[in-house]
């Protein structure tokens, strides 16, 4: 018994040595978070102030040098990276090139490659994030290094930061990924298709046949300096024209949806006036309720309907839209005019 | 005989010191793992879904039973969200208050279908569904009553037109970025991620003006302040870690988020079952873990959501009753799951930890109290020894719950003022010195075949700026 007390006494002290570690922690930790968020919160607002300064294009050179050595003066930029990113997206593409000109001179690419050379998938994913936000050009290459990620979160990462620096480049792996990924693929596919048609000039990196093995074309392309062949988006609307007629319903679905995001192109719009024949009834009502959502989808259903063929689908889409009191008709030809639609207001 | 009693009664007892333990070894390695995964709390994800028009919807879900106090709060709280692609079914199971008509008038909702087609799941009928005219987003679903939470969650599953579902009580308070918190732990892995937990605070000492938060301070209230300390224990220590390993078998039914295909392959909430969420959020583990599809269920601290606390002793003990009750069906239900290779982690840690230290634990400790009393009024054992014994039991047990204050204080917005770190201290003190102890006599009690109605819980309604 003698053990046994000695023991339990022993357990005692450690438990009550155990309470005040945990308790002086707390009160530390405490101190500490509240210092943290302080401080985060006033870098945060400095940068977010100077960024949306240069945004707006009414900085000066001295906003850009306040904001280089901001980054500079701190161990840790990710409240000012934060920062950043919101005016970034804020402002999107009316954002002021000498925006993006600071960001470029401050060391935030490289605290951005850190993160990329890490082993842990989140922060690297985070690190992709980052580049997508603030457009960080110089990290394309390394951004499509990581689309073929095992890990799905930094294999999304990248395309997505892809899609926004390159839309051309981001097609080109996507389609490669097509059969091996998930219905994320497609819908990034449509993103960056449709920022491709709204800006023909651009190119896609790959042709059609090569695509199976774009990624590694297009990192090598990137490591060597330069782009394989030239394509058009088109090239890249044949591809979810064949996932039309996929057999898992879920990449069909991906695939009108993809379709549905380029509805400006002819392309897109033939296919989706095609998909509302489709064998299988989910397709068919997909495309039907995608088309209903434009203008010019609405315009085709118009067409569909007046057909003596019409699929089960655009009768229905047809009669959810235009019967009833004050609800355009079928018979109208084309989108609304601007002068009807005044007179409708 | 003497020695044998004796050492049984410090197995008892060993048994919660290493139960305690283990809960701050589970601490610390959640804690590694939240702060490597960070689930829905990376800033730039966050900020693109709040971003994103297109985003994947969700429609929240409230069942409600004479809620006319706190019922319009609550759905403000939701039209506050930052979350942009939202809708808000609030399911009226009959109430006998005028739940009804307080929303008509506040968000004057206007009949917009009767007698509506029944949906998947089966349930009460449904006999009118109201649309607001000023907010678009907020519908009232009218229905026959059932007297069962699970069956106006039902109605709302069945209506609800969105991929995800919330599924809450309408008796609480959402902070402005719940949503976005869940959505951003989803849009990170979209393809698995099937249910999503948040952390329950209580509101009973928030104070609102409108649909914002303007004081969040700890409870002095004895009932609830020691809840507030074992809620942060769970929600912040416990739940995390489990999630992280694929194991966490319970989701809140005051507030969790679900893919709306993963609740309809099991056919949706229970009828009648005491323990309704932890036996969805089980029914999903064994679904998708049976179908052999990859998935997550996912905890996310940092999305808090305020929900009314038993306030008195009453109260609060009718509840434990219950839910110690619903732990034993659950694992009459699930326990088969304990230890097979099919479940992966949910059955040998999430179920095997459950059988463990909330069903065999509770048993020990009281075993172990009675002994110890037992053999010191027999003189079998020195005072002094048994004192030591109940010691380390007690500071243990404190450690734990202190290092869920810190994680409160460090991780969460709330709760950082010295007066209320000071609560929380002094309630990391209440809450092992007699209320544990009274608690773990109403779990023994719960085996006593007693009433197993909810019973009702009277509504003190939330502080607003103007009554406090």
């Amino acid at each position: 018994m003698r053990f046994t007390g000695d023991l339990v006494w022993v357990l005692a002290g450690a438990s009550f040595a155990l309470v005040l570690l945990t308790i002086t922690w707390t009160m530390a930790g405490r101190f500490f978070a509240i210092r943290r968020t302080r401080f985060a919160g006033i870098l945060w607002r400095r940068a977010y102030d100077l960024g949306a300064r240069l945004a707006d294009g009414a900085g000066t050179e001295g906003n850009a040098i306040d904001l280089i050595s901001l980054v500079k003066s701190v161990g840790d930029p990710a409240p000012i990276a934060t920062a950043l990113a919101a005016v970034s997206r804020s402002w999107g593409d009316a954002a002021d090139d000498a925006f993006f000109e600071a960001i470029e001179q401050t060391t935030l690419e490289r605290w951005v490659q850190s993160k990329l050379a890490g082993t842990d998938p989140l922060a690297q994913a985070e690190g992709l994030e980052y580049i997508e936000a603030l457009r960080i050009q110089p990290l394309l290459g390394q951004a499509a290094n990581f689309a073929r990620h095992e890990d799905e979160t930094v294999s999304r990462a990248a395309c997505e930061a892809l899609v926004v620096l390159d839309p051309a480049i981001a097609i080109g792996v996507l389609v490669g990924m097509i059969e091996t990924s998930g219905s994320w693929v497609l819908d990034t596919l449509g993103r960056a298709t449709n920022t491709l048609v709204q800006n023909p000039g651009s190119r896609i990196p790959v042709s059609r046949p090569q695509w199976r093995g774009a990624p590694m074309l297009a990192e090598q392309a990137l490591k060597d300096g330069g782009l394989p062949d030239p394509g058009a988006a088109t090239d890249a609307l044949a591809v979810l024209i064949d996932l039309l007629d996929d057999a898992s319903s879920q990449k069909r679905l991906a695939a009108v949806n993809a379709l549905a995001n380029t509805i400006d192109h002819p392309g897109a719009q033939i296919a989706l006036a095609g998909a509302l024949s489709a064998p299988d009834r989910l397709t068919r009502f997909a495309a039907a309720s995608r088309l209903a959502q434009t203008d010019a989808g609405r315009a085709i259903l118009r067409r569909s309907v007046n057909d003596d063929s019409a699929s089960d689908a655009a009768t229905i889409a047809a009669e959810v839209l235009w019967t009833g009191v004050g609800k355009e008709k079928p018979e109208n030809k084309g989108p609304l005019k601007r002068s009807e639609i005044e007179a409708a207001i | 005989m003497k020695v044998a009693i004796t050492a049984f009664m410090y197995v008892c007892l060993s048994f919660t010191i290493l139960q305690y333990f283990s809960m701050l070894v589970w601490s610390g390695l959640s804690n590694v793992l939240m702060n490597r995964a960070r689930p829905g709390n990376r800033a730039l994800t966050l900020d693109k879904v709040r971003r994103d028009q297109d985003t994947l919807g969700v429609s929240i879900i409230m069942p409600a039973y004479n809620e006319e106090a706190v019922i319009t709060h609550t759905v403000r709280s939701a039209l506050d969200q930052d979350y942009p692609n939202l809708e808000i079914l609030v399911v009226n199971d009959g109430s006998k208050d005028n739940t009804l008509g307080v929303m008509i008038d506040a968000f004057d909702l206007r009949p917009f279908e009767t007698d509506p087609v029944p949906g998947p799941i089966g349930t009460e009928k449904v006999t009118t569904i109201y649309r607001s005219s000023t907010f678009p987003r907020v519908v009232l679903v009218d229905k026959a009553p059932a007297g069962a939470k699970a069956d106006n969650a039902n109605v709302g599953i069945n209506i609800a037109r969105y991929d995800w579902i919330v599924v809450m009580d309408s008796d609480e308070f959402m902070e402005n970025d719940v949503i976005s918190r869940c959505m951003a732990a989803v849009v990170e892995s979209p393809d698995e991620v099937v249910a999503v937990g948040t952390s329950l605070l209580p509101a009973n000492d928030i104070v609102i003006d409108g649909s914002t938060i303007v004081e969040r301070e700890a409870s002095r209230n004895y009932w609830v302040g020691c809840q507030l300390i074992e809620y942060l224990t769970a929600f912040l220590v416990a739940r995390p870690g489990l999630a992280q390993v694929g194991a966490l078998p319970i989701i809140s039914g005051g507030f969790g988020l679900f893919r709306r295909d993963a609740v309809l392959e099991v056919n949706g909430f229970e009828h009648g079952h005491l323990g309704e969420d932890m036996d969805m959020c089980m029914r999903i583990h064994k679904a998708q873990s049976e179908s052999g599809r990859p998935y997550r269920i996912v905890q996310v601290p940092e999305a808090i959501v305020w929900t009314e606390f038993p306030s008195s002793m009453a109260i609060l003990q009718r509840q434990r009753i219950r839910w110690h009750r619903g732990l034993k069906i659950i694992i009459d239900d699930h326990g088969g799951m304990i230890g097979r290779r099919r479940y992966g982690t949910v059955g040998t840690i999430g179920m095997g930890m459950m059988y463990l230290f909330e069903w065999i634990g509770p048993l020990l400790e009281a075993l172990g109290w009675f002994l110890l009393t037992g053999l010191l009024l027999a003189g079998w054992i020195d005072p002094l020894n048994a004192f030591a014994v109940f010691l380390t039991t007690q500071l243990v047990g404190m450690a734990l719950t202190t290092i869920g204050v810190m994680l409160a204080v460090t991780r969460l917005d709330c709760y950082r003022g010295i007066g209320d770190l000071m609560r929380l201290l002094k309630f990391t003190i209440f809450v092992n010195w007699g209320y544990r102890q009274l608690t773990l006599w109403w779990r023994i009690r719960s085996i006593l075949p007693g009433d197993t109605s909810w019973g009702e819980m009277p509504r003190a309604g939330f502080k607003t700026v103007s009554t406090s």
